[in-house]
């Protein structure tokens, strides 16, 4: 799902994906501004078919946080 | 005339043991939040040992309850606080510290080039002494200053604006009044960044009603501001109108996540639509929403309203005004043209004035002017004021642009396109950069994602406007970029749109 996850921020933010690092942050992305991660929040929903929680989204800053969110995500519904 | 201090210590310890402020990772009550203070004046006192005059404490810390604590430190000492962010590049910061020169920086680690003073060791501070006590109420009732806060001017260069202690606790004091019905708030969430007055707004609210103080993390991450106001049962919110709107369109589509608690919403800082406040009357009902405005030199605020009760200023589609000016401050308006005295540069004079730009005489004697013996700030807004008395911003005087020989504010085109059917955010911008051959570009973004509604736009100016006034250029976006401050980044937009011109080239 790396990649998918990482289309949609690069999508979101107009960066290719090439600069997005599982590192790279809203807070050293300039164009990582409040509406860009609720875009980003919403369109990770949509990928995964269902909200998240306030908690599960709260400490997803960054390109890995959010990879690793979703690969959980799809671990978890997987199992069941 | 108390000091701000002296008004918080005496809230806090009317209910010592209950919360006074909190972030992300907890909260403090009064008591634990005053031995903060406590420790942290010790530190700074062991560094200025000797020093009588009132100077400058740099706070450079993380955004914590510790740097709202620094805050009061500064001021229980009769000193004043330059508000500084760990986020800025070195180079903005010691640009900075150089122009406000401060005596001390507090920060987590030794920083070179800067006077600092790392906090690491405040656990091991001893009490608060009689003899420091006593010297400390001196200089507070002999103290001038209670903050410099930096924004950038229009030529992009940072000025220090000196806020003295009667401005703030003039300020203070229309806070008590003005709101006195949300007097029994109980807690308001600091959403802004520490180095904006929105910031000094909240804490000024805190002090005229004895609020609690929450720090959200980081001004971006909305997120964390809705956990907050939840958890925390925020009763009070001030922010810039793209926070609030961005929030509140976010809260409505969310079923794990209320805002009942929200009695007062202020926004300042940047116009808005009437559909903000339909978005917010929806999300919160019961709250009352109130806009204010005022540059930083004018300490924080100087115009304000409840929007509330401006159905009929509504119902004549005319936009949002800013509100009518603060009791205590002369307002007036220079006409720009003899033809038209309903239309100018807002001037204010009075207690809230800025004492001026730090290590900047002329700078100062520029922003200010005098008009039948009264010495007035130059707001640099251009403004309209209604037969009630209410002022509505028409622009900045230095956005004015001649284009074809008429002057043209590209605000006026923005409030004129606001109530199109299908738009959510408009912002326009005159290219100049080829003066023969000026553009009036107007970026929307439409409520319908995608949907191309430039025609509608055309044709909504065209019967409102003068054809001179009417974009050349409508360019559909999926959201406008936002600058830290929360307020359009004209900048982008140009960058975006020449950047789109070289494509299509």
């Amino acid at each position: 799902m790396e990649k998918q996850v990482k289309e949609l921020i690069a999508k979101v933010l107009n960066e290719p994906v090439e600069s997005l690092k599982e590192e790279t942050t809203m807070y050293d992305t300039p164009k990582w501004d409040s509406l860009a991660h609720i875009n980003i929040i919403c369109g990770i929903e949509k990928m995964l078919g269902r909200p998240l929680t306030l908690d599960e989204i709260i400490s997803n800053t960054s390109v890995g946080d959010w990879v690793n969110i979703v690969n959980k995500k799809i671990g978890e519904s997987n199992k069941k | 005339m108390k000091n701000p201090f002296e008004i918080w210590q005496k809230n806090l310890l009317s209910h010592p043991d209950q919360t006074a402020c909190g972030d992300e990772c907890g909260v403090l009550t009064g008591q634990e939040v005053l031995t903060l203070v406590d420790r942290l004046c010790v530190l700074i006192e062991s560094r200025l040992q000797g020093r009588k005059d009132s100077v400058g404490i740099g706070i450079f810390l993380p955004r914590d309850n510790t740097y709202l604590a620094a805050m009061f430190a500064a001021w229980r000492m009769g000193h004043y606080f330059i508000p500084l962010n760990t986020r800025w590049p070195r180079e903005h910061l010691m640009k900075i510290v150089k122009k406000a020169d401060p005596a001390v920086v507090l920060t987590l680690e030794n920083i070179d080039g800067i006077p600092s003073l790392s906090i690491k060791d405040l656990a091991q501070q001893p009490a608060v002494s009689e003899t420091l006590n006593r010297q400390w109420a001196k200089r507070r009732s002999q103290a001038r200053l209670a903050y410099i806060i930096f924004t950038s001017g229009s030529t992009g260069e940072q000025k220090g604006v000196m806020i003295s202690l009667p401005a703030f606790m003039a300020y203070v004091d229309w806070a008590k009044k003005y709101f006195q019905a949300h007097r029994n708030n109980k807690a308001l969430l600091i959403t802004a960044e520490l180095t904006f007055d929105i910031t000094l707004g909240d804490i000024a609210f805190a002090l005229a009603h004895d609020v609690e103080v929450h720090l959200s993390p980081d001004p971006r991450n909305l997120i964390w501001h809705a956990k907050l106001i939840q958890d925390r049962q925020i009763d009070t919110f001030y922010s810039v109108p793209s926070t609030i709107r961005h929030l509140f369109s976010w809260i409505q589509g969310r079923h794990d996540v209320s805002f009942q608690h929200l009695k007062l919403v202020v926004s300042g800082g940047d116009a808005f639509p009437w559909e903000l406040v339909d978005l917010v009357k929806s999300t919160a009902p019961q709250a009352e929403f109130y806009n204010v405005y005022g540059p930083t030199e004018v300490t924080i605020n100087c115009v304000a309203t409840r929007v509330d009760d401006l159905k009929n200023i509504r119902q004549k589609r005319l936009p949002v005004p800013i509100g009518l000016p603060f009791l205590h401050l002369q307002t007036m308006l220079q006409p720009e043209h003899p033809g038209d005295p309903k239309t100018g540069e807002l001037l204010v004079a009075g207690l809230q004035c800025m004492d001026g730009y730090v290590g900047d005489p002329e700078l100062t004697a520029k922003a200010f002017t005098t008009i039948e013996g009264q010495r007035y700030y130059r707001t640099g807004d251009l403004v309209t004021q209604d037969e009630q008395g209410y002022y509505y911003v028409q622009g900045r005087m230095d956005n004015l642009v001649k284009v074809k020989g008429y002057r043209i504010n590209p605000t006026e085109i923005d409030n004129a396109l606001a109530d199109t059917l299908g738009l959510k955010e408009v912002k326009t911008v005159i290219f100049r950069e080829d003066e023969s051959d000026k553009q009036i570009v107007s970026f929307f973004v439409p409520v319908v994602q995608g949907k191309d509604i430039s025609l509608e736009l055309e044709n909504h100016c065209r019967q409102k406007l003068p054809s001179y006034m009417v974009p050349q250029v409508f360019v559909l976006l999926g959201s406008l970029p936002m600058g830290s401050s929360g307020k359009y980044d004209v900048q982008m937009l140009r960058a975006k749109y020449l950047e789109m011109l070289k494509v299509n080239h």
